[in-house]
């Protein structure tokens, strides 16, 4: 007897290892709606000010790193990728058992979908976050056809085929970008630009829409939840190149609806004069902003946040310390795209000196000879703004202020050395980052440069004497 | 409901649980009201079909084996038995046949130049219905040769005719086998470990089916749509990948209805005994199917005289059963076709024997040598896959050219050039479904050659061992069989027969 429980025991020991790890592997791993919530449940109790729900119009178009930086609101972007009514209405009820905000901002784009059902990927966006609940119960009900409500509760259903997707990063707690998400507060930044040289703005007319049976029910429920609750609730309209005269005829219903229950309701496509909406730069494509538009749509919300509602100072609470490292994130992101935008040596090397601690850069020349005029060329460039990296050899690191100078191992390669967990490795070859090389030309000068706290190799150019080579 | 469902996944465990725990005199009672749920889960009108089906028989029998008459065989006893057998069958033939003998009438008045109007009807084949109406019928015969006596509990009965587990594709249940056990099921103890045996034994059904049959399933359905896009290699490998697909599919069926049947503390009869080695005709159907291929044989060619009869009589009553057996199969002459190719092949064996044996002779080759055993294991195998090109395809002319292009438009390199992987799995679907049928064929071998299941090869192993192959199993089963949502359910290809 005592022989069949230890084998009993020992079995079910084995399943339920070996299903944890099937679990830890297999899972969607989404940034959006899945990382943010389990963001959202770390936040410190009672913190946040400002919560953000809705879909893309929000995680992408709205920045809680602006908000932070400038207006000291602790806002989180709290959001799904397509996210209906109904998964905003039980996200957000979920939401509020972990946090009271004092301003709940539902951003309202979806209420123009007519849809019965998001496609399976975006129910899973939009559910999976949850954890199991009541309310996910809820919401996977009234998210999934009938017939498959079961087939999307049991995760392990949707997920069980991904084998022949699974990567390396599917083994690490945070797939992708462990800097990104540890702190995150759930933003976006799309870096795309699609360039609009005719917008204009959809003027107002007044005119009604219906908005969808399912979209309106939910929309209700969230309003009479907010007031239930006593949670100040905006509703906002993120501003899009693609707005159309039938998407604001709904909105304009919806705002009436608003109106009846004494919510305020923000379309801001009526204020993209207002705000500066430049149509050649702050546009991702027809319906996100870019970073640039994103932080215009932010810097010109947050006045009427500040007026409007009450917020309590959080400097130097320990309290708020993800919301710094979020920012610096934010930051630190801008400067990574900033570099990659650079097409002028000259102006790299200015970007170069700037660079603070924050960053590792590789240089390593390519060259039959180390004293050729190119190189002599750039070093000394580099020398006049500051940055004296001079040495016998080829390749050098320069990290911390301090410049390491790679020179050849008994192994074979010239630099080897970890960072977060990446390998960073010098040899004939090139530059290796996780083993991917980022040198760029074999007749210049190569310059890598991670971002430690991107945690991504944030440029890597070729200087040749044609110019820069990406 | 199917086996590899999520509605089976609650409605198994309920069904166990209240077996066990209520009243043991009201556990038949409870097994019917399953039973019954468990086939109405398809559709509901299904029930009064095999309701119907159970009422005639039992009624019949009660009559055949009435006392005092079931010693002395007499008119009024075959009588019924006849009235008993016709009305089954008419039943059956009505909802499976009668679309194939309007077409077969139309077809042969549109050779003489009269063209009838096709009738319209809207009959929906019942699931499992062959299975079913078969293992009422044996029933009945049974009672009438005085074998077994009538079964008196109207519900035990039904029971016997519906038991879920097995209801849908088999084995066909005899009397003497599962009614007995009814009979006593108030006597079935909660046993742990023949709990345990079940639940591996369906978890190796399981893996059958959602592994094997249902991945090559994908390949199998795609070549077959389009097989004149394709070369000869291709098809045949086609072929043979739709050999094993039927295998696993059937034989995955079987296998979890045993065991699902053991968890409840029943014996089901095998079914399947590593068919695909079998080095003869006549082998591959002692270990196929062996539920039908011995109702057949008990109560069809025996009847007829079996094999004690002169040759020609033989091949007669040979030819017959396999026509019939094909016919069974489905309600399109394929089947019919099918079932006489293997008739044709054991009869072309038989024949063929002394020149056989001559050839062995010559070559200096033992019967039992191992060249020998698998040049016919394999011979076997290929005959059995060509005609199975009859039971897949949608016609009969689409098979005729299908194997034609086999023969005609060989094209070995694409062994070579990575052509296999280009038939509807990618390169790791396919090395799963190559992994998955070693495994099978692994599992086939130790049957074989021991006489044991491979759940018990396992069980005979070290708690280790035992402990790492079942949770190995079951992980294989959650992350490469086909369900969720980039697969529809696959239905088991048996149940339309």
């Amino acid at each position: 007897m005592k022989k069949k429980i230890l084998y009993g025991l020992a079995l079910v020991l084995a399943i339920t290892i070996s299903f944890t790890a099937f679990h830890k592997v297999f899972s969607f791993k989404y940034g959006e709606g899945i990382y943010n919530f389990k963001a959202y449940r770390e936040l410190p109790k009672d913190s946040l000010d400002l919560l953000l729900i809705g879909s893309s119009h929000a995680f992408e178009d709205i920045n809680p790193a602006i908000l932070w930086e400038d207006d000291g609101i602790a806002a989180f972007d709290l959001c799904g990728e397509f996210q209906p009514m109904w998964n905003s209405y039980y996200n957000l009820q979920e939401a509020l058992k972990y946090q009271t905000p004092k301003l709940v901002l539902l951003e309202g784009y979806t209420l123009t979908l007519d849809l019965e059902y998001s496609e399976p990927e975006r129910i899973i966006k939009n559910t999976y976050g949850l954890k199991p609940s009541v309310n996910r119960i809820k919401s996977n009900q009234v998210s999934t056809p009938k017939g498959e409500h079961l087939s999307y509760l049991l995760e392990y259903i949707q997920y069980h085929n991904r084998y022949n997707a699974i990567e390396a990063e599917d083994f690490k707690k945070y797939k992708d970008n462990e800097k990104k998400y540890k702190g995150w507060k759930g933003f976006g930044n799309n870096f795309e630009v699609m360039e609009f040289p005719d917008y204009e703005p959809v003027i107002n007319d007044g005119t009604r829409g219906d908005i969808p049976d399912k979209q309106e029910e939910y929309y209700i429920k969230i309003i009479e939840m907010c007031q239930e609750r006593n949670i100040p609730l905006l509703i906002t309209v993120s501003p899009y190149a693609g707005y159309t005269m039938k998407e604001m005829a709904i909105h304009n219903t919806a705002a009436d609806i608003a109106a009846s229950y004494g919510v305020p309701f923000v379309n801001y496509n009526e204020y993209t004069k207002e705000m500066g909406f430049d149509g050649m730069t702050d546009a991702a494509d027809t319906g996100h902003l870019s970073a640039a538009g994103s932080a215009k749509l932010t810097h010109f919300m947050a006045p009427y946040f500040l007026e409007n509602y009450e917020w309590e100072d959080h400097t130097g609470d320990p309290k708020y310390e993800s919301w710094d490292k979020d920012a610096h994130y934010y930051n630190n992101q801008m400067i990574d795209h900033k570099l990659g935008e650079i097409t002028d040596t000259d102006e790299y090397a200015e970007e170069l000196t700037k660079l603070n601690d924050d960053f590792i850069f590789v240089v390593y020349a390519y060259s039959e000879d180390w004293s050729s005029d190119l190189i002599v060329q750039y070093m000394d460039l580099l020398a006049d703004k500051g940055l004296n990296l001079y040495g016998d050899e080829k390749a050098m690191v320069y990290e911390d202020g301090e410049v390491t100078l790679a020179s050849p191992h008994k192994e074979g390669y010239f630099y080897s050395k970890r960072f977060d967990g990446k390998e960073l490795l010098i040899d004939e070859e090139g530059i290796f980052f996780d083993r991917i090389n980022y040198g760029k030309v074999k007749n210049g000068i190569n310059i890598t440069i991670y971002d430690k706290i991107t945690g991504e190799v944030a440029d890597a150019v070729g200087i040749t004497p044609f110019g820069i080579e990406r | 409901m199917l086996f590899n469902s999520l509605q089976f996944l609650i409605f198994f465990p309920i069904a166990i649980l209240v077996y066990y725990a209520c009243p043991k005199k009201a556990r038949y009672i409870w097994l019917l009201i399953c039973s019954y749920y468990f086939y109405m889960s398809w559709n509901p009108e299904y029930a009064l079909l095999i309701l119907a089906s159970t009422v005639i028989t039992y009624v019949g029998s009660l009559i055949i084996g009435s006392e005092g008459v079931s010693n002395k065989p007499d008119k009024k006893r075959k009588a019924v038995l006849v009235a008993v057998l016709l009305s089954n069958l008419f039943i059956l033939g009505f909802f499976k046949y009668s679309g194939l003998l309007i077409d077969s009438v139309v077809y042969v008045f549109g050779k003489i130049g009269v063209y009838l109007t096709k009738p319209t009807f809207d009959i929906i084949l019942p699931v499992g219905i062959s299975f079913y109406t078969f293992q009422a019928l044996s029933y009945s015969i049974d009672v009438y040769k005085g074998e077994f006596k009538p079964e008196k509990n109207f519900f035990k009965y039904a029971l016997f005719v519906s038991f879920f587990p097995q209801l849908v594709a088999g084995p066909i249940e005899r009397s003497k086998n599962l009614l007995g056990q009814i009979q006593k099921v108030h006597e079935i103890k909660f046993n742990i470990e023949k709990v345990y045996h079940g639940l591996l034994t369906m978890l190796w059904g399981f893996f059958l089916k959602m592994v094997i049959a249902d991945r090559l399933s994908i390949l199998v359905d795609g070549v077959y749509a389009r097989f004149y896009i394709y070369g000869g290699v291709e098809l045949l490998f086609t072929a043979l990948a739709f050999t094993i697909q039927l295998y696993c599919d059937f034989a995955s069926y079987s296998t979890i209805a045993i065991g699902a049947a053991e968890v409840l503390g029943f014996t089901l009869m095998e079914n399947f005994d590593a068919p695909h080695l079998s080095m003869s005709i006549k082998e591959f159907w002692r270990r196929w199917h062996i539920s039908l291929s011995s109702w057949f044989k008990d109560y069809l060619y025996i009847p007829m005289g079996g094999s004690r009869v002169k040759k020609s009589r033989r091949y007669f009553n040979l030819m017959v059963t396999f026509l019939v057996s094909g016919l069974w199969h489905g309600a399109s002459w394929n089947y019919v076709i099918w079932g006489g190719i293997h008739g044709l092949y054991q009869i072309i064996g038989e024949m063929l024997m002394p020149i056989r044996n001559k050839i062995r002779s010559i070559l200096g080759l033992e019967e039992d040598c191992a060249t020998v055993k698998v040049l016919r294991t394999a011979m076997t195998f290929l005959l059995v896959a060509l005609a199975l090109v009859v039971f897949r395809a949608p016609n009969m002319s689409q098979a005729i050219s299908f194997l034609k292009r086999i023969v005609m438009d060989f094209d070995p390199w694409i062994l070579f050039t990575g052509g296999v992987y280009e038939l509807g799995l990618d390169r790791p679907e396919m090395n799963i479904a190559f992994c998955a049928v070693a495994l099978m064929v692994v599992a086939d071998v130790i049957k074989y050659k021991k006489r044991i299941t491979i759940v018990d090869a396992v069980l005979k192993k070290d708690w280790l061992f035992q402990v790492v192959s079942v949770t190995a199993l079951l992980l294989v089963v959650f992350i490469f069989g086909v369900y969720g949502p980039a697969f529809d359910a696959q239905a088991f290809i048996y149940f339309q027969f």
